[in-house]
């Protein structure tokens, strides 16, 4: 009675885990979902992508990557006030929690932010961001790119050009041919400025 | 996850990029200096990977045979002198364990080695035949897939073989607004990409029969599914159902093999699962 009764009580615990397991798996192959909120984008569907990454913040309304997400999809549709909103509070988060730190993503907020400073016209703050998130993640190419295209605009022209070639030599690490097609658009006007 | 045109980039030679990076991580196994990275391939080929028939054909050459040389060089990424190591109290040859997998110097030893696992996952029969068509696979830590993912692959060119990138961040850079995305499944990246691979490898490109295939699963999709490019692209199909058939679990690619079945098929069948 007792060996029966052992044997079920394995049977048992034997499904449970093999229940969590399955989970764990199913869980972790799943892309994050901030790519998630990329793909919807990328497909013109950014009221999908707010109602996913709102849904997201429901769940979990202490991660950050989430409002970064949130942001990204606010600035790509020019609601610059509400984007700030969400990388303000992402940047906040990863302040106040430790265990949320991730360089590389609270450089993704410094970057956005930088980048609505930069419509703003606040160029001090965009400046001040853009530097930030290059110095917490050095692989940060679109963030030298934007530096260099906004120190461009205010004729800033030798480190303009020092950004704009830092920036061309990460887009080909990345072999991101689309923004060096972008950069060697640009690197003539300074080169011309440079050389008057 | 994406399949692109291989950039015009010029980048150094594998082996010696490898060699400048490696030289921080070396350690000592059977008297010979032998980096982190052959240390984890010789954990990899421990744990039951049988070797394969060209691993056999080499291994009859003597290693002063020219031959032996050039099949290694022509084969493997990281090349030792030292014919011989031991692991373990066994001799094993060295060039076992070097496929062809770079890392750049910023890429994490953490991330490269789920890499190789990933690498280490597909059967042997299926990594030789990506080796012998020359792909290798290279761990960056940046890469700008579509739409952001962390992975793309590169068509072989007049200049290049055929590469998988695989990134520990994938970025979204549209509108000087960014989104960097974790690479959370590299294993799945791996087989994603390593489908895009067999699918030049078997040239279906041009193949009517698979075109057929495909077609009569396509015709049958639901209409939003319809629209999205992403289901017009075969290569893309068929890299969903092979990293489904080397066991990726996503939402994506259960939605992939539910809806094209026959490709799925098709792909089970090529592979023999």
């Amino acid at each position: 009675m007792k060996n029966n009764f052992d044997k079920i009580s394995f049977a048992i615990i034997l499904a449970f885990l093999s229940s969590v397991a399955v989970q764990i798996v199913s869980h972790a192959t799943e892309p994050s979902p901030s790519q998630e909120v990329s793909e919807l984008m990328a497909g013109g569907n950014f009221s999908y992508a707010l109602k996913f990454v709102n849904e997201k913040i429901k769940q979990n309304p202490n991660n950050a990557e989430l409002y970064v997400a949130r942001g990204a999809v606010y600035a790509r549709a020019k609601k610059n006030a509400l984007s700030m909103l969400d990388q303000n509070k992402a940047l906040e988060i990863f302040d106040t929690y430790p265990a949320q730190y991730n360089s590389v993503s609270k450089s993704n907020a410094l970057h956005n932010r930088a980048t609505l400073f930069n419509r703003m016209g606040k160029k001090y703050e965009a400046e001040r961001d853009y530097l930030e998130a290059i110095k917490l993640f050095p692989s940060n190419s679109i963030s030298f790119f934007e530096l260099g295209k906004m120190q461009l605009k205010q004729k800033r022209y030798s480190e303009a050009k020092e950004n704009l070639a830092k920036a061309r030599e990460l887009f080909m690490k990345q072999s991101n041919q689309e923004d060096i097609k972008e950069v060697d658009k640009l690197m003539p006007l300074v080169d011309k400025a440079l050389s008057k | 996850m994406t399949e692109e045109k291989k950039p015009e980039i010029e980048s150094p030679p594998v082996l010696s990029k490898l060699e400048k990076s490696e030289i921080s991580n070396d350690a000592v196994i059977g008297g010979a200096r032998k980096s982190e990275h052959q240390l984890m391939f010789l954990d990899a080929r421990a744990e039951g990977n049988q070797e394969s028939p060209s691993d056999l054909s080499l291994k009859a050459l003597n290693p002063e045979d020219p031959q032996y040389a050039s099949l290694i060089a022509n084969r493997f990424e990281i090349v030792d002198n030292t014919p011989k190591s031991i692991k373990n109290g066994e001799l094993k040859p060295l060039y076992d364990y070097s496929p062809l997998i770079s890392k750049d110097n910023e890429v994490s030893i953490d991330f490269y080695r789920k890499v190789v696992e990933a690498w280490f996952s597909l059967p042997e029969i299926e990594r030789n035949e990506l080796i012998g068509a020359g792909v290798i696979v290279r761990c960056k830590e940046v890469v700008n897939g579509e739409k952001g993912t962390p992975a793309a692959f590169f068509h072989a060119t007049k200049s290049n073989g055929p590469e998988i990138h695989i990134g520990a961040t994938g970025t979204d850079t549209q509108s000087a607004v960014s989104i960097f995305n974790e690479n959370r499944d590299v294993s799945g990246s791996l087989k994603h990409e390593a489908g895009h691979a067999f699918f030049d490898i078997f040239d279906l490109a041009h193949d009517t029969n698979f075109s057929k295939l495909f077609y009569r699963d396509f015709l049958k999709l639901p209409k939003d599914m319809k629209n999205d490019p992403q289901y017009k692209n075969q290569s893309h199909v068929f890299a969903e159902c092979y990293a489904f058939v080397r066991g990726r679990q996503s939402d994506r690619v259960n939605l992939v093999k539910e809806h094209f079945r026959e490709v799925r098929k098709f792909v089970e069948k090529k592979f023999e699962k």
